[in-house]
């Protein structure tokens, strides 16, 4: 077996049921990124591991873990899989992947090899995905990538470079991010972690948890600017409330209705002025 | 305006070590446990403190959901969560309350499946 110690680690594995006329039918199968085929031998790939031989690392390449599994509905029959290491793939009816994995290239700034996406991805109204990438240092620097994908892209779009936790100095754990019409909001746990998951976390109460506030412009997504807010400190009393360590994100309001429709009305004006210049 | 599942510390993450969920589910147990529902309110101005949040229900719940192709990004009114609770001996019982939005929020209603011993 991989050497799996957490429960956050591991492969991705697709399940499906779908309810027909009474019938229940279930189909399940492992998501072929290319994290699982550096763990599985290369005969192994999209096939139903059933056995512990099964697990057999090919080549011996290094097991990498590839959770953080996002499932979003790309069309009436298919779901957008993307995993915690900007690898995605999509799959039809069956649990069937309809073509090779690939990961997100684009951006000038990549993380360094090995570091994760600590968090489920968000999809916008116009079927953007959102997601952000921890910069462990190098060329890349130390801190947040944050960027969204178009829809039938492969390119990621850089919306805003986060700099690492300010007390720290490096990027903190981060389970899940919201989005709204206007705001993208990460979560910085007081839990520092490495590239190559949970044997170097350690959890540091006393800087408290960072909430990083990005907006942006919709459509074209584009940031203009990050306001970072803080909780204060871990006290007593506010341990016994619980504000430290946060998973399930669900949601922030649109505060900003007033500055979305100042942007519709300059897009307007521009598609206006634009059609003038043309005729 | 953001509503998030919160821990009052990181015990959560250590007893999800498969070690420790396969040798002592109940440390798992009694940390999902102290799951919270909770609210906050973040100010838009940098460097700003954050007030304490609110409760949105006295039970423990988690994996939050919208109904996301139509809600998302939007101001949303339901929200479906997993409630679990547990006994001495680990038996967990399985609830999915709607919880009501926007403004006051609260349990609004609750299914339960049948209780296992």
């Amino acid at each position: 077996m991989p050497n799996i110690k957490h429960w956050f680690n591991g492969l991705g594995y697709l399940h499906e049921f779908k309810f027909d006329d009474g019938e229940l039918q279930y189909s399940a199968s492992y998501v072929p990124c290319t994290q699982y085929e550096a763990a599985m031998p290369k005969s192994k790939v999209g096939e139903r591991i059933s056995t512990e031989q099964d697990w057999v690392p090919a080549s011996g390449a290094p097991y990498v873990p590839n959770t953080g599994v996002t499932i979003r509905m790309v069309g009436d029959h298919q779901v957008l899989v993307n995993t915690g290491y900007s690898g995605s793939n999509e799959a039809g009816p069956g649990a069937t992947w309809l073509e090779t994995p690939f990961q997100y290239t684009g951006t000038p700034l990549q993380p360094d090899q090995g570091a994760p996406a600590p968090s489920h991805s968000q999809t916008d109204p116009d079927g953007r995905v959102f997601m952000f990438n921890a910069l462990f240092g190098g060329a890349s620097g130390a801190g947040y990538q944050l960027y969204t994908v178009a829809p039938g892209s492969t390119e990621q779009q850089q919306l805003n470079i986060l700099g690492p936790n300010p007390a720290l100095g490096v990027p903190t754990y981060q389970h899940a991010f919201s989005i709204t019409s206007n705001y993208v909001v990460l979560i910085e746990q007081p839990c520092t972690y490495g590239q190559h998951g949970w044997d170097t976390f350690k959890w540091i109460p006393e800087i408290g948890t960072h909430w990083r506030i990005v907006r942006y412009v919709p459509a074209p997504c584009r940031a203009i600017l990050y306001a970072p807010a803080h909780t204060s400190p871990a006290q007593p009393q506010d341990r016994a409330r619980g504000v430290h360590v946060a998973f399930g994100c669900c949601f922030l309001h649109a505060h900003c209705q007033r500055l979305r429709n100042r942007y519709r009305r300059n897009r307007a004006r521009r598609c206006h002025l634009s059609r003038q210049l043309a005729a | 305006m953001l509503d998030v599942v919160t821990y009052p510390d990181n015990s959560l993450l250590d007893a999800l070590y498969i070690k420790t969920i396969l040798e002592t589910p109940n440390v798992t147990a009694s940390a999902i446990g102290a799951a919270r529902l909770q609210r906050f309110v973040l100010p838009l101005k940098a460097n700003a403190s954050v007030a304490p949040p609110t409760d949105l229900s006295p039970l423990p719940m988690e994996m939050p959901t919208i109904n996301y192709a139509q809600y998302n990004t939007k101001q949303y009114q339901f929200m479906f969560v997993v409630a679990v609770w547990y006994s001495v001996c680990v038996v967990n019982h399985g609830a999915v309350p709607r919880v009501s939005g926007m403004p006051m929020a609260g349990l609004h209603q609750m299914w339960s499946t049948s209780t296992t011993s």
